[in-house]
């Protein structure tokens, strides 16, 4: 292989290989595919994603797996971890745009220009798929699962953004992220009452367009009323329906 | 004597060896748990790890001025006895260099929310040396101006100036600490520490009048030639200006290590019985006075900043004595000053040749730590929830660490329980509960827990 690629792995296994993959290493083993490009997929179009994914394993904490500029090859999905997309200003500063849990796609903004916009790094020990869009475009052609499925992941996509930009307080915001974060946990079948948070206070500011203190006041404050407990960097959802009253606002736009 | 009956003949000194007002449990480790291979990069490890914590932390600065202009004998801190200026100018741009190198490594969110100034004698220094140093603080530091802050600076009733005091006002200082020793003449010469009741009254009516509202006094006592009348006595003349906390400190002679102490006639030192029954009726008449008993030497009025503390949970226990900053990562600056992060301890250099050199070259001068393991950390929490908690709850601490309470502390319940067969606690099955008869007993309750001293 030498088309050069959005994540760095090992060369591409041959085919008699992958057919032999275990049961793990496939869209229908995968504990997220509920989630992801496979859900509503019938049998056949299963075991094309099956051929179509490659997966990149043990990517560690801090690796930058998508540098700002790579070719775009394809969508990739999330499988395990957390990852974080970011871009810099013009002083060097970082702005977050995102963080994706399992079974998420990243690089939908790179499918106009061809290229990556942000640079993807890895906050936790993690998984990825990557799933070439020419090949999943066509797969999709026969599938109206997968069509569906897609316009799904595109659509939430979307919704993230807007009530982010939208005027609302640090409390709502953040009480909104928590809650957001929580869902999706509980969507992927872990705890979304008890979770650590794998980003940093910068970060989470960054996201939400807050200043890091303003992050460590009001999740203090948080825990001082105690709508959630906080021990390091793990949180517990104490009282979720204050939390819905703060961010009533957001989630009501939603 | 309202709780003597409980234990019989009081046997504190066989527990307190040479200072039966000092806690039978430490907050220091001896010198053998010490590591003197943990430096500078193990420091800034425990930082980073603190730092990532998703609710950061507040800070608690500790900032030692060891200088003094005369040697009191009774002092075991580390001092500099100097009428040199110059020297204490160059420790000035020390302190300076040492925090700016040391307040980078913190993230700028973690507020300091508590400050404590001691020595030495810190008001020996020029206002303009403390106002220096507050000002680089507040540079290199994010220090709230208003509100949620504890800043609090010993100062000496002899020396002490209402333009200090007005110069700390300003700088945010909102509680005093100052130490009255034993105040009577005969008493006071005999440590070499002449101070008379006008200058104790001048300087908390002075302190007040600047603003600083919250006097704290460490009362000793057990001081040579002191008698318990004397005592007495000069308790109710120092209750008399209403400060807000008291700690009653004993005098603790140790000639060996303090040389000083050798000017001290032996003959003159009260009896250890004396001493006892010094500790009991001051403390009686620091109760009927209307103070509260917070632990084994501290008594607060209702709504001082202790006091308070106490009721929302963030009072805490550290070596120099209670202070409103549970769960604060401590930084001390400046010689000897011991730093407490993420539980893990890391002292200073001691000698100020050595302090100094090592941050003239860019160093850290930390030249020994402490790295907490999990029996520490476990046993910690029990000690700190029962010295300022006055009670343990258990299913909290299990919530921590993930053990039955009950098994992984057989042996102290086991010791524990002549303690609650005397009235002094409660064990119950969800809690260990202080009686009030067990509060001048704490000290020895807690060293149940401890088995690393």
């Amino acid at each position: 292989m030498n088309r050069p690629s959005g994540i760095d792995r090992p060369a591409r296994q041959s085919r008699t290989e992958q057919v032999q993959l275990d049961t793990q290493q496939r869209c229908s083993g995968c504990d997220v595919g509920h989630l992801c490009v496979a859900t509503g997929a019938d049998e056949t179009t299963l075991e094309k994603l099956d051929h179509l994914l490659e997966i990149r394993d043990g990517v560690t904490p801090s690796r930058v797996v998508v540098k700002r500029g790579d070719p775009f090859q394809g969508l990739i999905a999330v499988r395990s971890g957390c990852f974080k997309t970011y871009t810099h200003d013009r002083d060097g500063r970082e702005h977050v745009l995102g963080f994706f849990l399992p079974g998420e796609l990243i690089g939908l903004d790179a499918i106009e220009r061809g290229f990556h916009q942000y640079d993807v790094i890895a906050l936790d020990h993690g998984a990825l798929c990557e799933l070439d869009f020419e090949a999943l475009v066509e797969i999709s052609a026969c599938s109206d699962g997968l069509r569906k499925q897609l316009f799904r992941l595109f659509a939430s996509r979307l919704a993230d953004v807007e009530w982010r930009t939208g005027d609302y307080t640090a409390d709502e915001r953040l009480a909104a992220f928590l809650l957001d974060i929580s869902e999706r946990l509980h969507q992927r079948g872990r705890d979304g009452q008890r979770f650590e948070l794998p980003m940093s206070r910068s970060d989470i500011g960054s996201y939400l367009s807050l200043a890091t203190e303003t992050v460590s006041r009001v999740l203090s404050r948080f825990q001082k009323q105690q709508w959630i407990a906080v021990r390091r960097k793990q949180v517990s959802m104490i009282a979720p329906d204050a939390l819905s009253s703060a961010a009533e606002a957001i989630l009501e736009s939603r | 004597m309202r709780d003597q009956a409980a234990f019989g003949t009081d046997t504190r000194n066989e527990f307190r060896g040479c200072d039966p007002g000092a806690p039978g449990f430490t907050l220091m480790p001896n010198e053998k748990h010490w590591s003197r291979t943990i430096g500078d990069d193990v420091f800034r490890g425990a930082i980073k790890r603190s730092n990532a914590d998703l609710i950061p932390r507040p800070l608690s600065i500790y900032l030692h001025l060891p200088f003094c202009a005369t040697l009191c004998y009774h002092c075991n801190r580390h001092k500099k006895v100097t009428r040199n200026r110059s020297m204490i100018a160059a420790y000035v741009d020390t302190l300076v260099r040492e925090m700016t190198g040391k307040a980078v490594l913190f993230d700028r969110d973690r507020m300091v929310r508590s400050l404590r100034v001691g020595g030495g004698t810190p008001v020996y220094l020029k206002p303009g040396q403390i106002s220096h140093l507050m000002a680089n603080l507040r540079t290199n530091f994010s220090m709230p101006r208003d509100g949620d802050r504890d800043y609090a600076i010993d100062i000496d009733p002899r020396s002490v100036t209402t333009r200090d005091l007005q110069n700390l006002a300003w700088h945010g200082f909102n509680r005093v600490q100052l130490a009255v020793q034993g105040m009577s003449r005969v008493t006071e010469l005999a440590i070499n520490r002449a101070q008379s009741d006008h200058q104790v009254r001048f300087a908390i009516a002075k302190s007040r009048d600047a603003g600083i509202d919250e006097v704290g006094v460490l009362f000793r006592y057990g001081l040579p030639a002191q008698t318990l009348q004397l005592a007495e006595r000069s308790l109710s003349q120092l209750l008399t200006t209403g400060p807000a906390s008291v700690r009653l400190a004993a005098y603790c002679h140790d000639p060996a290590h303090n040389p000083a102490q050798r000017l001290v006639p032996e003959t003159l030192l009260p009896a250890a019985d004396v001493r006892n029954a010094m500790f009991i009726a001051l403390r009686d008449r620091l109760i009927d006075a209307g103070y509260q008993f917070l632990g084994p030497d501290q008594f607060a009025l209702p709504n001082s900043a202790l006091f308070n503390a106490q009721r929302t949970g963030s009072l805490a226990r550290h070596i120099g004595g209670f202070s409103s900053n549970a769960g604060h990562d401590m930084l001390g600056l400046g010689l000897a000053a011991v730093s407490r992060i993420d539980e893990h301890l890391f002292q200073n250099a001691t000698e100020i040749d050595r302090y100094s050199e090592a941050i003239a070259d860019g160093g850290s001068a930390i030249v020994k730590g402490r790295l907490a393991d999990d029996q520490e950390r476990a046993q910690s929490q029990v000690v700190q929830d029962l010295l300022c908690q006055g009670r343990c709850d258990k299913s909290a601490w299990e919530d921590s660490f993930k053990q039955p309470f009950d098994q992984y502390f057989k042996a102290a319940l086991d010791r524990l329980n002549d303690y609650a067969r005397a009235g002094a606690i409660a064990l119950e099955p969800q809690h260990i509960v202080i009686l009030p008869p067990g509060m001048t007993y704490l000290d020895r309750i807690i060293g149940c827990f401890q088995s690393t001293k």
